[in-house]
C-alpha cells in the first residue's frame, strides 16, 4: 500500500514587495504590490508503506514547503496529497494522529512537562493502549537511552538529549510516517550515530515509513533505501540509493606512492589529477578500467610502495548533479530562490 | 466544538490529565506561590482601608457595609485576570513556532485550557482559600445562607473562568495580527478590571451605566458571581445571571474558534 501520493503538486506564494523610501512605505501601506514565488513546482512520488526516503535539496528548494503540505500545516496551491488517502490539509488532526514529526529546529514536546509526563501526555491524546504503551516506553527507553533524564522538564534538557526525547516522541504512538528534517543538526558524533541507528532499527521492525530531510549525507547514507533530489521546485533525482551511487559515483580517485621519485607519469587509461615525484592521483573511471588492472598497468612500469583507492561521497555526487541541473535551468529560474 | 472530533471520555482525560500536571508544576515554584500570597494579601488588605473609609465618608442605602468589604475581598481574588499562557502563545506566534501546534491532535485551546484549570486549582487551593479565611477571622466576611445560591454561585463561578479563559486565549491570539502584545496586554487588563467591578463595584457606576455595563461580558467574570454569592439578588435574577453569562461564554467560544482558524488559514497559506 501506498502511504503517501504526490501528484502535480504545486505551491505558489504570494509575497509582498517592498517600495523603496518613506513615501514608498506609506504607498505600500495602501497599495502594496504582490509577487508570486513558486516553492514547489508540480512535482510527483509514491512512497510505499515501509520505505525510507532522504529528501534531500539546498535552502530554499521547496524541501520544506513539501514537507509542510505532507504534513498538513501548508495547504497546496494545487495538485493532489494523499497520505494514509487523506488529503492532510483538509483533516489535519485525524492526518495528525497518524503521523509522527521531527524538526530539528523546533520542539514538539511540552516546554514545561518532563519527558515521563510528555510520554504520559501522548497516551492521552493519541489514545494509545496501556499494553502498547509500556511496550513503546520500554522500548524508546532502552534504544535512545531516555532514562537517565526522564523527569527533568524539557527545557532543562542538552540539546541531544532534546532531540533523543524529541524522536522518541515522535515514534511514541505507532505512526504509520514519520518525517524528521534535519534531526542530527547539531548532535556530536556519538549522538547522531545512535539516532542513526534507532531509525534504522524501527524502521525495520516496525515498518514505519521514514522522510528524512537533511544536509548531513551520512544521515542518508545510514538510513535510506531511496533519494529524492529537488530542485528549484522541482524533483530532479527519484530513485533508489545505491543505484544512485552506482550511477553518478562511477569515478575513483587512486592515489599511488612511488618507491622512487619520478619525474613523469604516463597513463593509458585515467586522468592524472596530482603529481609531485612521489605521488600521484589519478582519476578513472570503474566501468572504464577496474582498479586492479589499473594498478598492475602502473606497477609494470613504476616501483609502487602503497596505494589507496578513493569511493566519491554522496555528498559530492549529489553537488555534482545540481551544479548540472543549475547550468541547465539558468536564467530561468535563477532568481526565484525563496526561503520559508 | 472539541466533542465532535473527539469522545468526550478521552477530552475530559486529557483536560484531567494536564490540569493535575500544571497543579503539580505550580507547586515546585513554592517561591512564586508565597510571593503572589503576600503581594494579593496586601492588595486585600489596602482595599479593605479604602473601601471602609469610603463607606464612612458617605452613607449609602446600595450596601451595608460587610456586603461591601466581602465584595471587595473576593473580587480582588476569584478573577484570574492575567493568566500565564497568554505571554508564552504571543511568543511562539511571533517566533512562528506556533505552526507545530498544527500537528497535534488536540485542539490548541483544549490543551490551554487544561494547564489553565490546574493553575487556577493551585492558585484557589493556596491563595484565595488562605487569604479570604485569614480575612474572615481577622475582619469577618458574608457567608451565603442558602445552599441553594451557594451552588449557583459555583456554577457562576465556573462560567466565569471560562470566560476569562476565552478572552486571555482570544487576546493571546491577536499577536497573529499585531506586534504590539503588550499593549494589548495592557488594554486588557484595564479593560477586564475595570468594566468587571474589581476595581469598583458595578453600585457605584453611574446609574445609566449599570444596565449596559452588566450585560457587556465583563461584569460576568466578577460582578454577577459576587451577586449571587451575596444573594443581592432574587433567585429568578441570579438563574437569569446564569443564563446571560452563559451566553456570553459561548459568545467568547466561537469568536475565539473563528480566529483561531482565520489564524490557521493564514498559516496554511503563507506558511506563518
Amino acid at each position: 500500500m501506498d502511504a503517501i501520493i504526490v501528484e502535480d503538486l504545486w505551491k505558489i506564494y504570494r509575497v509582498k514587495e517592498h517600495r523603496n523610501g518613506f513615501v514608498g512605505g506609506l504607498i505600500d501601506l495602501f497599495r502594496p504590490v504582490w509577487k508570486e514565488k513558486e516553492a514547489v513546482r508540480g512535482i510527483h512520488f509514491t512512497i510505499p508503506q515501509g520505505q525510507s526516503v532522504g529528501y534531500i535539496g539546498p535552502n530554499g528548494s521547496g524541501k520544506s514547503t513539501t514537507i509542510k503540505m505532507l504534513t498538513g500545516i501548508l495547504t497546496p496551491t494545487s495538485g493532489k496529497v494523499r497520505v494514509n488517502g487523506i488529503d492532510p490539509s483538509r483533516r489535519r488532526r485525524e492526518n495528525a494522529r497518524q503521523i509522527g514529526v521531527v524538526f530539528g529546529q523546533r520542539t514538539q514536546l511540552w516546554w514545561d512537562l518532563a519527558i515521563k509526563e510528555s510520554f504520559e501526555l501522548f497516551r492521552h491524546i493519541y489514545r494509545i493502549d496501556e499494553k502498547t504503551f509500556r511496550k513503546n516506553v520500554e522500548m524508546m527507553t532502552e534504544l535512545l537511552d531516555l532514562d537517565q533524564f526522564a523527569s527533568i522538564p524539557v527545557r532543562q534538557l542538552s540539546l541531544g538529549q532534546r532531540m533523543r526525547a524529541e524522536i522518541a516522541c515522535a515514534f511514541f504512538h505507532d505512526p504509520k510516517i514519520v518525517y524528521l528534517d534535519e534531526p542530527t543538526i547539531g548532535l556530536d558524533v556519538v549522538a547522531k550515530e545512535r539516532i542513526r541507528t534507532f531509525l534504522k532499527e524501527i524502521n525495520r521492525e516496525k515498518k514505519t515509513t521514514i522522510i528524512l530531510t537533511t544536509h548531513d549525507m551520512d544521515d542518508i547514507e545510514h538510513v535510506c533505501e531511496r533519494l529524492i533530489l529537488i530542485d528549484h521546485g522541482r524533483i530532479i533525482y527519484d530513485g533508489n540509493l545505491q543505484r544512485f551511487v552506482d550511477n553518478y559515483g562511477t569515478d575513483r580517485i587512486l592515489t599511488v606512492q612511488f618507491e622512487e621519485p619520478q619525474t613523469s607519469v604516463e597513463l593509458e587509461c585515467g586522468e592524472l589529477i596530482g603529481f609531485d615525484q612521489r605521488q600521484a592521483s589519478i582519476r578513472f573511471k570503474k566501468n572504464e578500467i577496474s582498479a586492479t588492472k589499473l594498478i598492475q598497468q602502473l606497477t609494470a612500469r613504476y616501483p609502487i610502495r602503497d596505494c589507496q583507492i578513493e569511493e566519491p561521497k554522496i555528498e559530492h555526487l549529489i553537488r555534482h548533479v545540481y551544479e548540472s541541473e543549475n547550468v541547465e535551468d539558468e536564467g530561468i529560474h535563477a532568481h526565484d530562490h525563496i526561503s520559508i | 466544538m472539541p466533542m465532535i472530533t473527539y469522545p468526550f471520555s478521552h477530552f475530559a482525560k486529557t483536560v484531567t490529565f494536564l490540569a493535575r500536571q500544571a497543579f503539580l508544576n505550580a507547586t515546585v515554584f513554592r517561591g512564586n506561590t508565597f510571593f503572589a500570597l503576600f503581594s494579593d494579601l496586601l492588595f486585600v488588605f489596602l482595599s479593605i482601608e479604602v473601601w471602609q473609609a469610603l463607606y464612612a465618608s458617605k452613607e449609602t442605602s446600595l450596601v451595608t457595609e460587610s456586603q461591601l468589604i466581602t465584595y471587595v475581598v473576593l473580587a480582588r481574588l476569584l478573577p484570574n485576570v492575567m493568566m500565564e499562557f497568554v505571554d508564552t502563545v504571543q511568543q511562539r506566534i511571533l517566533s512562528g513556532e506556533i505552526a507545530s501546534e498544527l500537528l497535534r491532535p488536540i485542539r490548541f485551546s483544549v490543551y490551554l485550557l487544561g494547564l489553565e484549570i490546574g493553575r487556577y486549582g493551585h492558585r484557589f487551593l493556596l491563595q484565595v482559600l488562605p487569604i479570604a479565611l485569614l480575612i474572615h477571622g481577622l475582619i469577618g466576611i458574608n457567608l451565603p445562607t442558602s445552599g441553594l445560591y451557594m451552588a449557583l454561585f459555583v456554577i457562576s463561578l465556573v462560567f466565569s473562568f471560562l470566560l476569562m479563559f476565552y478572552i486571555n486565549y482570544i487576546i493571546s491570539l491577536l499577536a497573529f495580527w499585531y506586534t504590539q502584545v503588550f499593549s494589548i496586554n495592557t488594554i486588557k487588563n484595564q479593560t477586564v478590571r475595570f468594566l468587571s467591578g474589581i476595581y469598583v463595584p458595578l453600585w457605584f457606576f453611574p446609574e445609566w451605566a449599570v444596565p449596559i455595563v452588566q450585560s457587556l461580558p465583563f461584569a460576568s467574570i466578577v460582578y454577577i458571581p459576587m451577586q449571587i454569592y451575596l444573594q443581592t439578588c432574587t433567585l429568578p435574577q441570579a438563574v437569569a445571571y446564569l443564563g446571560l453569562q452563559w451566553f456570553w461564554t459561548i459568545c467568547m467560544i466561537v469568536l475565539a474558534h473563528w480566529i483561531w482558524s482565520r489564524a490557521v488559514k493564514q498559516i496554511s497559506i503563507n506558511g506563518g
